[in-house]
């Protein structure tokens, strides 16, 4: 596809919208349908929260007689031409176990998959309404099938559909006839909701550019939370579409069954080669076995050392084997010797006197003489014992 | 001419056959228990101990003048003296010169405690008898087994008393002795 029938395209969307519009004079009425399907179990979902996957439910499941009265069979959305061949992702509707006497009635219906999450305004950008009139200029096959969200044309490629819980603002109570019947559709830019087509798509990127040139605004893009799981980016609108991969030749080689060789395209022109010209030529691919000379240690060359054999582990030696050749005696340089020489000795002969005559020095005899002079203490008293009582008896 | 020694041979004399005892050919001795003789003089009053001991001390000093002179020294005194003493039982008899006091030491007295004055009056007695000099002896210190005596005159005799009954001790006697004795 090229830009120029995408430009066609979204030409041909923007008179669509246009005509929608005029159609729905007031975006807030497109406010009214979301709650139309929610009002089938209007005990269960409080205000503030909203079932992402009612409208889906409301689809696979007719809407209870009582809160919404189909005297005429569901009409099917106004782009969907033919049967979609692919369904689009519902949630099982809700059934009691048969073992429980009583048992609540989930409030909600969530996808089992996806937890739910709180929706804020940011996710919501706009809402459609397509009027009674135009479902029922449908044909009546198309208008016999069931209430679906999105389908897909057989022209353009099919966006997967994975469509989080739209959460729906508080709204206003939705008043509606009896016997109205509405098609909603919301479809929410950003990044947990997608269009269901590419029809919507491009009506969501005309919207959303025509918008940007009359108030320069433009919706900020909100990363969800991780609560929300896995997340499918919007195809890229505008100028950036054209760089945008054809998802459906991608789809159709995914699809495709897998082949155990290459293709045509892949492979190409086929060369055959020409047969060899010219001799054989065969490569010696023999194995030189080394010779027993090799084993033979070479000569040794001077500043060369042989290395142990490698038959022995190192560390180890062979005591067998036998011990190196005895290095030769060093030739030391002439020096002064470092221990003396000994001395000559000489012999001088030395008279000895005879036995017989032994010339003996004697000390000189002395006399009597008196050696130690011991002076005696003089007596205590010389005076006698009369003296001393006389002096004792004179105190 | 020296002094001769003092020879004890033959001094008693027992005559089982009389039923005697002499000494050096004197008088008849008696020979009691010492406890017996100590309860004797603890009942007797102070002038009979007194001439009791005088009476004994005479008749040692007589022997000792007999052998002595007036020029015997000190240790022959002690020597001959003492040799009388030991005879009558009353102890070993020694000397001490303190200063200029002459103090008499009595070794082994068996009257103990109870014969000092009878040892004192001995001493005047010998000394009386034996080279003439009237002298007073007092005892001043005592234990167990030796009893000092000094020897003083009368006078100073009754001021040594009154200084050791006053407390003071017996070394600060003699001091005081000697200080007076250099005084006057």
């Amino acid at each position: 596809m090229t830009t120029t029938d995408r430009v066609q395209k979204l030409e041909a969307l923007l008179e669509r919208v246009r005509k929608n519009r005029t159609a729905a004079p007031r975006r807030a009425s497109a406010a009214v349908a979301a709650p139309s399907a929610r009002d089938a179990f209007p005990a269960q979902a409080p205000p503030p929260q909203v079932a992402p996957r009612e409208p889906f439910a409301s689809a696979v499941t007719p809407p209870s007689p009582p809160v919404a009265p189909a005297p005429t069979p569901p009409s099917p959305p106004t782009m969907a031409s033919t049967p979609p061949d692919v369904q689009p992702p519902t949630t099982p509707g809700w059934q009691p176990e048969p073992g429980s006497a009583v048992q609540a009635r989930p409030a909600t219906l969530p996808p089992e998959s996806i937890p739910a999450e709180e929706i804020s305004d940011d996710d919501l950008v706009e809402v459609t309404t397509i009027p009674p009139d135009a479902v029922e200029s449908l044909p009546p096959v198309a208008a016999a099938a069931p209430a679906q969200p999105s389908f897909t044309e057989p022209d353009e490629p099919e966006l997967t559909v994975s469509e989080p819980p739209a959460a729906a603002p508080v709204v206003e109570p939705p008043v509606l006839e009896p016997d109205t019947m509405e098609v909603s559709e919301i479809t929410a830019v950003g990044v947990r909701v997608s269009a269901a087509t590419l029809d919507e798509a491009l009506a969501g990127a005309a919207e959303l550019e025509g918008e940007a040139l009359e108030g320069e605004h433009e919706v900020p893009i909100k990363t969800p939370p991780p609560e929300s799981g896995p997340q499918e980016a919007l195809p890229p609108t505008g100028l950036e579409a054209a760089r945008t991969p054809d998802v459906t030749e991608l789809e159709a080689d995914l699809l495709s069954p897998p082949s155990m060789g290459p293709t045509a395209e892949q492979l190409g022109e086929t060369i055959e080669l020409e047969a060899p010209r010219g001799p054989e030529l065969e490569i010696d691919v023999t194995v030189e076995e080394p010779s027993p000379a090799s084993l033979e240690p070479a000569p040794a060359e001077e500043l060369e050392v042989a290395l142990p054999r490698p038959s022995m582990p190192s560390g180890l030696y062979d005591m067998t084997a036998p011990p190196p050749a005895a290095y030769p005696d060093p030739s030391l340089a002439e020096g002064p010797p470092s221990v003396p020489e000994p001395r000559e000795t000489v012999t001088i002969p030395v008279e000895v006197p005879s036995i017989d005559s032994p010339a003996r020095t004697a000390r000189p005899a002395l006399g009597a003489t008196d050696v130690a002079h011991v002076a005696l203490a003089p007596p205590a008293s010389s005076r006698s014992f009369v003296e001393l009582l006389d002096a004792s008896l004179l105190a | 001419m020296g002094t001769p020694r003092f020879d004890p041979t033959h001094s008693l004399e027992f005559n089982l056959d009389r039923g005697s005892v002499k000494l050096s050919g004197s008088i008849e001795r008696v020979l009691l228990p010492a406890d017996a003789l100590a309860a004797l003089v603890r009942g007797a009053d102070t002038e009979t101990r007194r001439d009791f001991a005088r009476r004994l001390g005479t008749e040692a000093g007589r022997r000792v003048a007999e052998r002595l002179d007036g020029n015997a020294s000190a240790e022959a005194v002690v020597e001959h003296l003492g040799g009388e003493v030991a005879l009558m039982g009353m102890g070993s008899l020694g000397f001490e010169r303190w200063g200029r006091m002459l103090v008499v030491t009595v070794q082994g007295s068996p009257l103990r405690g109870e014969g000092d004055e009878i040892l004192a009056g001995i001493v005047e007695g010998a000394l009386q008898r034996a080279f003439g000099r009237t002298a007073s002896v007092v005892p001043i210190q005592r234990d167990d087994s030796l009893v000092r005596l000094v020897i003083v005159s009368s006078s100073t005799a009754d001021r040594v008393r009154e200084w050791l009954g006053s407390g003071v001790s017996w070394g600060d006697a003699l001091a005081r002795l000697n200080g007076a004795g250099g005084a006057s």
